[in-house]
């Protein structure tokens, strides 16, 4: 980890709007790697795969094309080389339905990305004990057992009340869109 | 819109899958919902979306993964579309883009084993195992305190419960991304094998302590240790058929060796008793009690005897029995497909998935599933398999002028045919489970069917078999329905079914090995009695089974029969020969048992307690006769002994009962007596005590008691 290695010679450098549309794009990538391999720590290092990628790349990125599009297919591809790469230690979906749920999740995006926008004032609306057992809960590196720990309750009793905070979101965050979509 | 009061299964498993708790079992489940429906599709996709958000938005307020050589203080980007946080994705993106493109990739690349030990270090603990609380709740086991001997067991079973932590502390200094999972496959380990043939100590221990996390959630409390008696009956009557005698039970009681549970289930495995009731059992399941057809059920009693004396793997008998060929004196087994081959061989279709597989193909026979993804076209090719067979009549060899009645297989040239719903006949190939199945040199289809069928680590086909064993010795079932394991049935336990069903994979599929696990794992040692702690507990309302305790059975027609010959020693009044007394069993189990002419070749077991039965029990000559007081009956023996009369009653409940008298029942039974004695002396007063031991014997056989396992 000491010594870094040579660097690479530049051809040319990334222009402001690629960017821009890169850090933009970043939570969309993150979930879009989520939903198919469910698990956030697998997805956050399938994303650095991804990011490293479309950095090399970039210059075959044309501008005014639909960059979402174009990263979701460098993601689809990592998901599947990571996926080739851990599959005796995972349980994962098969090839087939993973494709599904990644063309379904990207014909949602609009859709999930006002349920994304909801979800913050959801969040805001919990009681507060909940709100912060919640954020406990996705605190870094947290996990079940750390927060029951934290609170001093039982481990199950901490898990079901992750399961009412969550679905206590979701129904809210649904709630909210309804007047839209209909 | 999906919402998720539509899909509560749904929004539990993915529960389970967030919080990394989920089984391989209950991820097979997940994508079956996942896969079959499309607004199951597209709820996880929203939940999983409003988890990750969660996860996103919150990790982004802390800097603690940052790489400190990049500045973040040059936040040159507009603000994020995306309401919330500043993640430290784009954070990086960001300050690597005004640093340029070298240190942009360089950073990218060379940060991540950096966060990746980073974030080992965070979490070290909670990453090894999903359920590592599972251990530490149960320090001292039920089952590996009882055998101290063996010396290695005691270490190995729960290191091997938990191998992902053997991997943690062989090497501390590993960072393999597999230790960060939510999936870590439980069963695919390096286990000593020699540990699960043995005694299986762990495999007891696993299921024990799966058992008490279920209870754990639950927040209920297991019923109490059952009382020797009352163990030991239920022992004797889930494996051998029958009650113990009235000796067997004060010779159990008396034993005070710690592991004498596990002893007595040995020996009843070795006992001959333990063959004829499997043989009925299973005799049972396959052809029915009520031999309506050309059914030859001597002969098939005849494999499954065979089978069962020599503990064959349960894979061969099934292969056996679905591929068997010939007339059944020559080969037993060819009993079950001559009894469903009617129809088009659709009773033969849907016993088959029904008994082997425990999945209900019977519906889709005639249309798509409407809860699972079964289809039609499933049920017809699996159908297509048994259409190569055929009852023919040959003439005899020994004899040609005689014909007998034979499997034979006969070629199928191409598909079979089939009318779906909307009148289109469609074609059916061999196939089972997606694969294909074609004769392949001395192997016909239904050679390949059986080879499929047991194909694997945890075929379907052994998974069947450990619900249904299950079932038989603690009275509920995995799933609300025994035969549906289908895709849409709730599997309380998948941990304990996948273990369960891999370590008999893996022991050959030997049966008197998996009895041995069930027998000994903490639930059969339960008493049936519901305490406060656990009153939901009681699948007969619909709930889940959770085997906090020992569920109460009927007695099958069979068993009763069996265990009055016990409990009265009445053997000899029916029959001087073995053959004489079986066919009076038959007889009078013909009594309780009606067929219904149905696709499925159904029948029903009149024996549950109701009022023919009643009366049949209370005034049938079976019961009759062994009341009587002839010599060579238990009656008789216990009313001529030289014992006090308190002695006479508690034999007599033990003999029934397998207990002694309550002090209110030997209270009542006491002033029986002496109304019976009355004011006579002598022989007659001894008369009279017998007919007051006879009535209470009549009244101990006729309770319900007696008729139930509990």
């Amino acid at each position: 980890m000491s010594s870094v290695p040579d660097t690479k010679v530049v051809r040319a450098v990334p222009t402001e709007e690629f960017v821009q549309l890169f850090s933009r794009s970043q939570r969309r990538l993150f979930l879009h790697i989520l939903a198919q391999v469910s698990n956030p720590a697998d997805a956050e290092e399938i994303l650095q795969d991804t990011n490293v990628v479309i950095w090399s790349k970039f210059e075959q990125f044309q501008q005014g094309t639909n960059f979402i599009a174009w990263s979701f297919q460098i993601a689809n591809f990592e998901v599947l080389k990571f996926r080739d790469k851990r599959r005796s230690s995972r349980l994962f979906f098969t090839d087939e339905l993973c494709d599904v749920i990644a063309r379904e999740a990207e014909s949602m995006h609009d859709d999930l990305d006002l349920r994304r926008a909801a979800l913050n004032e959801c969040l805001q609306k919990l009681r507060p004990q909940d709100r912060e057992l919640i954020e406990n809960r996705y605190a870094p590196g947290n996990k079940g057992k750390g927060v029951a720990e934290d609170v001093g309750r039982p481990i199950n009793s901490v898990y079901q009340s992750f399961g009412r905070i969550r679905k206590t979101l979701y129904e809210c965050v649904s709630r909210r869109l309804k007047p839209s979509v209909r | 819109m999906s919402n998720w009061n539509q899909h509560p299964e749904l929004v539990e498993l993915l529960e389970l899958l967030i919080e990394e708790r989920l089984s391989s079992a209950q991820f097979a489940q997940l994508e079956s919902l996942v896969r079959s429906d499309a607004a199951a599709r597209r709820f996880y996709i929203e939940y999983m979306d409003l988890h990750g958000t969660l996860h996103w938005n919150t990790a982004a307020s802390s800097d603690r993964f940052l790489p400190e050589e990049v500045d973040f203080t040059c936040d040159l980007a507009p603000a994020e579309t995306a309401p919330i946080g500043r993640s430290r994705y784009k954070q990086l993106a960001i300050a690597t883009a005004a640093l340029g493109l070298i240190l942009a990739v360089t950073v990218t690349v060379f940060n991540k084993p950096q966060n990746q030990v980073a974030k080992q270090d965070n979490n070290a603990s909670q990453q090894i195992d999903p359920a590592p609380q599972k251990n530490s709740t149960t320090p001292n086991d039920l089952i590996a305190n009882s055998t101290p001997s063996k010396g290695g067991m005691s270490e190995g079973g729960p290191v091997e419960l938990n191998p992902s932590r053997t991997n943690h502390t062989d090497d501390p200094n590993s960072t393999s991304k597999n230790d960060n999972t939510a999936f870590v496959v439980q069963t695919d380990n390096s286990k000593p094998s020699n540990a699960a043939t043995d005694t299986g100590a762990d495999v007891v221990a696993y299921v024990n302590d799966q058992l008490r996390q279920s209870w754990d959630d639950n927040e209920i409390k297991p019923s109490p240790r059952a009382e020797d008696s009352e163990w030991v009956r239920r022992a004797y009557l889930d494996t051998v058929g029958h009650i113990p005698t009235g000796e067997q039970v004060k010779a159990f009681v008396a034993d005070k060796r710690a592991d004498k549970r596990a002893r007595l289930i040995n020996t009843l495995l070795d006992d001959e008793d333990y063959i004829r009731n499997w043989t009925t059992v299973w005799a049972n399941l396959l052809i029915g009690r009520s031999n309506p057809r050309e059914v030859n059920r001597v002969a098939l009693e005849k494999f499954l005897r065979n089978s069962f004396r020599q503990n064959r793997g349960w894979d061969d008998v099934v292969a056996d029995v679905i591929s068997a060929e010939g007339t059944p004196e020559e080969n037993g087994a060819a009993s079950f497909l001559m009894a469903h081959l009617n129809n088009e061989a659709v009773p033969a279709t849907a016993i088959t998935a029904k008994l082997f597989l425990c999945q209900q193909m019977q519906c889709t026979q005639c249309h798509d599933h409407p809860f699972n993804d079964r289809r039609q076209d499933e049920f017809w090719s699996f159908n297509s398999i048994f259409k190569e067979v055929k009852v023919i009549d040959r003439p005899r060899a020994d004899n040609p002028k005689l014909n007998e009645r034979a499997l034979a297989n006969v070629r199928l040239d191409g598909p079979t045919f089939y009318e779906t719903r909307n009148g289109l006949m469609k074609a059916a190939y061999p196939q089972f489970e997606g694969t294909r199945i074609a004769p392949e040199g001395e192997q016909d289809l239904r050679g390949g069917l059986a080879k499929l069928m047991s194909e694997g680590d945890a075929p379907q086909m052994a998974r069947a078999f450990v619900n249904r064993m299950w079932m038989h010795f603690l009275g509920a079932a995995f799933t609300a329905q025994v035969d549906d394991m289908g895709p849409h049935a709730r599997i309380s336990h998948p941990q304990v079914v996948d273990r369960l069903t891999r370590e008999f994979v893996r022991s050959g599929y030997d049966v008197k090995q998996l009895i041995r696990w069930i027998t000994q794992s903490e639930p059969y040692q339960l008493s049936s009695r519901i305490t406060s702690g656990n009153t939901v507990d009681d699948p007969a309302t619909g709930n889940e089974a959770l085997f906090s305790r020992a569920y109460v059975k009927t007695m099958t027609v069979e068993q009763v029969f069996d265990s009055l010959l016990i409990a009265t020693d009445a053997r000899e009044l029916f029959g001087s020969t073995w053959e004489a007394v079986e066919q009076k069993r038959s007889e009078w189990l013909q009594q309780f048992v009606m067929a219904f002419g149905t696709d499925e070749n159904d029948e029903a077991d009149l024996f549950d307690g109701s009022i023919p039965q009643a009366l049949m029990m209370m005034n049938g000559e079976l019961v009759q006769l062994s009341l009587q007081n002839k010599r060579g009956t238990y009656l008789e023996k216990v009313a001529h002994s030289k014992q006090s009369d308190d002695a006479k009653i508690e034999a007599v409940a033990l003999a029934t009962l397998s207990r002694k008298p309550t002090p209110q029942e030997l209270a009542a039974v006491r002033k029986l007596i002496r109304d019976h004695v009355g004011q006579k002396r002598g022989p007659e007063a001894q008369a009279a005590t017998t007919a007051g031991l006879q009535d209470l014997f009549w009244a101990y056989l006729n309770s319900n008691e007696f008729i139930l396992i509990h």
